[in-house]
């Protein structure tokens, strides 16, 4: 069941931009729309509480790798690395 | 330097310190919710203390009960796919702030949603290189001892 689909939605729409002007850089979407993008996450997630609270809402990293490795041998991949037929 | 205890320092039921430290693995006590409700200037007080995290230096990301992070309340700020020996599954990441206490560091930080009391875990938080970033890790298989410093 996807919460953000809206939010993800709105990244990939600008996801080749956001890598050519901010990469590395974490940027902030709500309700679909871009809200800002920040230096670091820690940036990004005071603002983003102070604004909307509990959301939800999007943070992610411009360009951040497609897998993060978890306990036990787990991979966590973020949406936009999947097949958008699985999600 | 600031710093904390992971290991053990009493061994219990039979065990040394370093039978524990193989059976449980380095643990931090930690706090965590998302608003600290201490007037400023003072130190943190999140929604709930003393929460049993294991520091794993072979995951790359940090991850959080479900049951925990619903609880608290905490944003849904990505989500994406769990995958690994037990298949594929949707997962959620929650954004919480978290503050160890003894090293005085308060900061947001981003954990994968897993079941950990529902597999019968002991800890509820998993800290791996993404937490460990900032500090440096002393580990002491021999007698049982774990140390984290801030710089």
């Amino acid at each position: 069941m996807s919460i953000l689909g809206q939010d993800i939605s709105a990244f990939e729409r600008m996801r080749a931009e956001l890598e050519a002007r901010h990469p590395r850089a974490w940027v902030l979407f709500h309700r679909g729309q871009y809200v800002d993008v920040f230096e670091d996450f820690e940036t990004a997630a005071s603002i983003a509480v102070e604004r909307f609270d509990a959301g939800p809402y999007l943070i992610r990293q411009v360009g951040a790798a497609s897998a993060v490795q978890l306990p036990g041998g787990m991979v966590f991949t973020p949406s936009h690395a999947i097949s958008s037929s699985r999600l | 330097m600031p710093s904390v205890q992971a290991g053990f320092k009493v061994g219990k039921n039979g065990l040394s310190t370093a039978d524990l430290l193989v059976d449980l693995g380095p643990t931090l006590l930690v706090d965590i919710g998302l608003k600290s409700r201490a007037a400023s200037g003072q130190a943190p007080d999140l929604a709930e203390k003393g929460i049993k995290a294991l520091i794993d230096t072979g995951a790359g990301g940090d991850c959080i009960d479900d049951d925990l992070a619903v609880r608290l309340g905490l944003p849904i700020t990505d989500e994406g796919e769990i995958s690994g020996v037990g298949g594929r599954q949707h997962a959620f990441i929650y954004t919480a702030r978290v503050y160890v206490p003894k090293l005085d560091r308060l900061l947001f930080q981003r954990f994968t949603g897993v079941k950990l009391a529902g597999g019968g875990q002991w800890h509820r938080l998993i800290l791996g290189r993404t937490f460990l970033r900032q500090y440096r890790l002393t580990y002491d298989g021999a007698s049982g001892g774990v140390e984290l410093s801030a710089d």
